[in-house]
């Protein structure tokens, strides 16, 4: 079977932690998507990280977030999106092409993914993964700061839910079944 | 309604873009050199890679649906409501690929929907 299959199950496996029953024959697995020692089928979630692991993922952390609140500034400047029609919508594109914030936004994103690709060369997602999931805290804080936005008691306690839940999704070694 | 759609291309076209772009990234290989001009030399290999174009227009995709939904809405309601892709993702795994989902990540999940319904309530 082909492995384009098995990257996607591999890739579910990694960002959701979940579990294929069965496994690739040793014959099937491409040497450069599955390195010698390392297996496919659920790792090791204790390996060391290494220092530009952790710096990159607090670029990711805080890029990612301000991005996104840029982004946000940006587009409440911009006004409502509406789709009515052609003109609209390419005055529209012009009115964000236009706007500094937006492209500060898009820059700060861009640092992100540029983080966010750098590290899933080496790292696997599933060390990514817990780690990021402070984002979802740091966007309400910035967007609380930066754009006023008010941020009720009950959110807050969601958006901490939000970082648990990622957390012991990804903290849960990525097999705790045996494989049939 | 239209909302809708585009919290699910956030969330679909997001997550098949980052599938896209991982595997590419895989295929260039482990980036060990840092400066600058290595760097710079990274990007023409991981452009030649097609994922990486199919990768991207996904997560274009999402990104314009992302600045759709900015318009309007709250950053802080917009992106943690984006976490449901956990959930998706856990459910999609478990019926499309047959994956066994532990009850440990189940509860992960579940903590995540319970976070997002919060911050819909919370919706001040």
């Amino acid at each position: 079977m082909d492995y384009d299959f098995y990257f996607v199950v591999e890739y579910f496996q990694a960002k959701y932690h979940v579990c294929v029953v069965g496994e690739p024959p040793e014959t099937e697995r491409n040497e450069r998507l599955l390195p010698a020692g390392k297996s496919p089928h659920c790792m090791k979630a204790s390996r060391g990280l290494h220092f530009k692991t952790y710096l990159l993922i607090f670029l990711m952390v805080i890029f990612g977030p301000l991005g996104n609140v840029l982004l946000g500034k940006g587009m409440k400047r911009v006004g409502a999106v509406n789709f009515e029609s052609v003109p609209e919508i390419l005055n529209l594109l012009g009115r964000v092409l236009m706007s500094g914030t937006i492209w500060l936004g898009i820059g700060s994103l861009i640092t992100f993914f540029a983080a966010y690709m750098l590290v899933l060369s080496w790292a696997d997602y599933s060390y990514v993964q817990p780690a990021s999931s402070v984002a979802y805290a740091v966007v309400a804080l910035l967007a609380h700061l930066m754009l006023r936005e008010v941020v009720t008691p009950t959110r807050w306690i969601g958006v901490i839910l939000i970082c648990m839940g990622v957390l012991v999704v990804g903290h849960t070694p990525p097999r705790t079944t045996e494989p049939n | 309604m239209r909302v809708l759609i585009f919290y699910l291309l956030i969330i679909g076209a997001g997550t098949a873009g980052e599938l896209c772009v991982a595997r590419s990234m895989k295929a260039v290989g482990e980036v060990k050199d840092f400066r600058p001009s290595a760097l710079l030399a990274v990007i023409p290999r991981v452009l030649r890679v097609p994922w990486t174009w199919i990768g991207l227009t996904l997560m274009g995709t999402a990104f314009f649906s992302l600045l759709a939904l900015l318009s309007t809405e709250n950053v802080s309601f917009v992106v943690p409501v984006t976490a449901l892709s956990y959930g998706v993702g856990a459910l999609g795994g478990k019926f499309f690929l047959g994956e066994q989902v532990t009850r440990r990540r189940w509860a992960g999940v579940l903590l995540v929907c319970a976070g997002v319904a919060l911050v819909i309530a919370g919706r001040g």
